[in-house]
């Protein structure tokens, strides 16, 4: 009993270590903020106030958070499943416009009676998601060639499709802009409190990550999908099906990102309204390292990530600092979060001290 | 035989701990003089090769001082242990597959034409130069991935060499060599001593060590157990203190019962990856009950053959038929699903998934099975009751299951893949180098648990480049040289090394007529 409890204390320093760290990176993003308010704007105390408290300050606000994160969490989810079989497919961009796509033609062509409605939308979002993968899912498992580069090209292609699709094929001339029709009002996904927008699109995301967490940690499929993005080789020779594992979870990859789209599009707003991707399958690589590749912390990156965004927006209308700010955050934090081997020499010195202590104990219990 | 006791390699009080917690070297003093060759012994796990990887720069120390002819040096990089003039032969390569053999040789000293391109044809003839000086025969021209394990192990040894190494550490040098590369080894080893070059050798096998090294660090549990001169010790003395018991050196076990056929190889052929034969029409069978072990030096087909029965490469042409069954146009799972389990050569690379857990890399076959899932999740808490059992029953040391696999000795990852793989009890089983680089303790109990195996009737085919490992397992013994069997020997516990030796290097060769008896069918 007590052997076990030494021998989790020199294991403990990682997870500490690990939060840390998380804390350290957090607090430098917010330093940089900081730094880059005060250097372009006249009144950067007011201003910083409206960036890091303003989500706080109304529930409209603190609503906005969530409404933020909703389309990050899809997207993350999608990439993080994608990426525990060591596949970095960004294909969910395009996947989640063209989800939106396929929702937004059900939605305003297809009348159905209330939630059947809301659910034909999302299913067809999904197939449209997983049809986006089809193309660098196949040419990788047949050719070898990199999803990466695949699925940028396939974005371009995805992108343009549905922005031509709406400006020419079901383009509401009468909207003033380039949109859709109306949606039809059984196919709008309900918002869940009076003030604000926060849509029950939210509470799908939670679910989805749930059920992504258990199927990659405690379910078959799951675990040959990890073997396969740990070791080729192992999983080949362990009997898995490297080429079907590799095709699938980008196809599962890529519909979860389709059904964020749908999300996105029925519950904020009205008609399809882009004249451009949104950005969110890009963003979701930021997301995705944030949560350390856990299915689990994708709602808590995705949050932080809505927080940092919310924060701009308010920025951007209230002081005289533009929200492009928030580009440079983020990338702060992408290559503080990468640069695994931070704060190394730190952790080893830790290690060393708790294994120093766990002998000492061990010796005393001996005598 | 030593001339001068003059100290050219002191370590003095090396700490390491790695970033798991596991202590490796725990205030460690070793020394080394110069022109002797100077044993490290000890199981895998013992802190050995960590204390050699902190000497080579490769680790960096948590505490302690290295002295080089009695100069306090700071050793940061494999660089600056090679500047100081030690040179390193790892364990586990260090080569790029891709490369010839002569870019590998001269990797980072390329001989350059006026200065800028590479002259490759200088470093052809340079390699083949130094091929000669050392007696380590190698074609400078080929890919280092079409090389046997035997020949890339010669081409790290010469590179070692070639950059002007004065302390060259061999992390268990004669593990891939046969007895008659090993006896050339080490009569070349003894010049090194002659002109001055201080050799520290790694090894599990003690009668190496009587053989040529003068002194002997034996260690234990990243502790020191003992320095001494090796005529002072005995074989049993140095087994106690190295494993604090004495090491049983054979195997108990029973004659063999086989009964029906298991595997049945007819007119296989199979090819390399350039199309070239590796195995050249044969035919044998296995049954179940008995151990096949197959003699040879690395590169003369094995591999090609165990890639083809354990479904990793399509490229042959015959029958090889598993249980009855007919392994044509099946992939690995459906070969497994026959009855087949596989312990691969190259245990990095194939036999486990080095970041994922210990827990991960001992289901990853009885995870695919009805037993351990549920409809839709698998069954976690028998997972873990089986993960548990395992561990007990291969004494697998480490802290908990989650571990990273990494973290484990050598000799503990090949326990993890050894235990995989024999707890289905299939009814075959082909064991390939199952102990190479692994501790004597280690070793035992993977051999035990192998006639376990077989005395529970499952077939085994080893394929194996310890001649001691093959005669002392085998119940009969096929020597495979040129792609094609040679001899086969029906008791093999009446075939001396020296005999098997002769088949192996292609000296002599049994009539097709004895051959024929290993078609059991």
């Amino acid at each position: 009993m007590f052997k076990r409890f030494l021998k989790i204390r020199s294991n403990n320093v990682n997870i500490v270590f690990e939060l840390i760290k998380m804390l350290i990176v957090i607090f430098i993003v917010v330093g940089i903020a900081a730094i880059i308010v005060i250097v372009t704007s006249k009144q950067p105390i007011q201003s910083l106030l409206s960036f890091f408290i303003g989500p706080f300050t109304t529930a409209r606000r603190f609503s906005e958070i969530f409404e933020a994160a909703t389309p990050l969490m899809f997207t993350g989810l999608g990439l993080v499943v994608m990426l525990r079989a060591n596949l970095f497919n960004l294909a969910g961009e395009g996947a989640f416009f063209l989800g939106a796509l396929g929702a937004t033609i059900v939605a305003v062509y297809f009348p159905m009676p209330g939630i059947i409605h809301i659910i034909a939308c999302l299913v067809t979002a999904i197939v449209c998601g997983a049809f986006a993968a089809l193309i660098p899912a196949i040419f990788k498992v047949k050719w070898g060639t990199s999803e990466l580069v695949t699925s940028l090209m396939m974005n371009y292609i995805l992108i343009y499709f549905v922005i031509w699709v709406i400006g020419y094929v079901i383009r509401d001339y009468s909207a003033g802009f380039i949109a859709s029709q109306e949606f039809l009002p059984t196919a709008i996904i309900p918002t869940l409190f009076s003030t604000g927008k926060l849509h029950a699109g939210f509470i799908i995301a939670l679910i989805a990550a749930a059920i992504m967490s258990v199927f990659i940690f405690y379910t078959r499929a799951g675990y040959n999908v990890r073997m396969t993005g740990e070791n080729l080789n192992f999983a080949k020779y362990s009997g898995i099906n490297t080429a079907k594992v590799i095709l699938f979870v980008q196809v599962l990859g890529c519909a979860i990102a389709g059904l964020g789209g749908a999300v996105e599009v029925l519950g904020r707003y009205d008609r399809f309204r882009w004249g451009a991707s949104p950005g969110y399958g890009y963003t979701a690589v930021a997301v995705s390292m944030l949560a350390r590749k856990s299915p689990k912390l994708i709602p808590a990156a995705a949050i932080f990530y809505g927080y940092l965004e919310c924060g701009a927006e308010i920025l951007g209308r209230e002081s005289d600092v533009t929200p492009e700010v928030i580009q440079v955050i983020q990338a702060v934090v992408v290559i503080l979060i990468a640069a695994e081997a931070l704060f190394f020499n730190w952790r080893q010195r830790m290690i060393v001290k708790a294994t120093a202590n766990d002998t000492q104990v061990a010796r005393s219990e001996k005598l | 035989m030593i001339q001068e006791m003059q100290e050219i390699v002191k370590m003095h009080g090396i700490k390491k701990v790695y970033s798991n917690g596991v202590i490796a070297c725990n205030e460690v003093d070793f020394s080394a003089y110069l022109g002797e060759i100077h044993a490290v012994m000890g199981e895998n796990g013992a802190g050995k090769t960590t204390l050699m990887k902190i000497l080579f720069g490769m680790e960096k120390p948590d505490s302690g001082e290295i002295y080089i002819k009695g100069e306090k040096t700071v050793i940061s990089s494999p660089q600056s242990a090679i500047k100081n003039g030690i040179g390193m032969v790892h364990q586990h390569f260090m080569l790029v597959p891709s490369l010839t053999v002569a870019e590998n040789m001269m990797l980072g000293m390329e001989p350059r034409k006026k200065g800028i391109m590479v002259n490759y044809s200088m470093a052809k003839k340079l390699t083949e130069e130094a091929c000669k000086k050392y007696n380590l025969h190698l074609n400078p021209s080929e890919k280092v991935f079409n090389l046997s394990v035997g020949s890339r192990q010669k081409l790290e040894i010469l590179k070692a060499l070639v950059r002007g190494a004065k302390i060259l550490i061999l992390d268990e040098p004669t593990a891939v060599l046969t007895p008659q590369e090993t006896a050339e080894l080490f009569i070349e080893l003894k010049k090194f001593r002659e002109i001055g070059i201080t050799i520290i050798f790694i090894s599990h096998k003690i009668h190496e060590i009587k053989e040529i090294c003068d002194r002997i660090t034996i260690m234990r549990n990243g502790r020191v157990m003992g320095v001494h001169n090796v005529s002072d010790v005995t074989e049993q003395q140095i087994s106690k203190l190295m494993v604090g018991r004495d090491a049983i050196l054979s195997i108990c076990k029973s004659k063999c019962k086989p009964t029906e056929v298991v595997l049945d190889i007819k007119d296989l052929i199979c090819y390399k990856n350039d199309g070239k034969v590796a195995v050249d029409r044969i035919s044998f069978s296995l049954r179940r009950g008995e151990i096949l072990g197959i003699a040879g030096i690395e590169g003369n087909g094995q591999q090609q053959l165990v890639e083809v029965l354990t479904g990793l490469s399509s490229k042959y042409s015959g029958n090889v038929k598993i249980c009855g069954n007919n392994i044509k146009n099946k992939d690995v799972h459906k070969i497994r699903n026959l009855g087949m389990s596989h312990i691969p050569q190259d245990r990095m690379s194939f036999g486990v998934a080095l970041k994922a857990s210990i827990s991960d890399n001992l289901i990853s076959e009885i995870v695919q099975t009805k037993e351990f899932n549920g409809r839709i999740l698998m069954r976690i808490k028998k997972i873990k009751e089986y993960v548990n059992t395992a561990i007990d029953n291969f004494k697998i040391k480490c802290t908990m299951m989650k571990q990273p696999v990494s973290t484990l000795s050598g000799g503990n990852i090949q326990k993890v893949v050894v235990s995989r793989e024999l707890s289905l009890a299939t009814p075959l089983v082909i064991a390939d180098q199952p102990t190479r680089g692994v501790d004597v303790g280690a070793s035992e109990l993977i051999r035990n648990k192998l006639v376990e195996m077989r005395d529970n009737g499952s077939g085994i085919l080893l394929v194996s480049a310890d001649l001691n490992e093959v005669i002392e397992l085998s119940d009969s013994i096929v020597v495979m040289y040129g792609g094609k069997i040679v001899a086969f020997i029906e008791d093999g516990s009446y075939v001396s090394e020296e005999q098997l030796g002769e088949y192996m290097l292609g000296l002599a060769s049994q009539s097709e007529e004895i051959i024929r008896g290993v078609m059991h069918v």
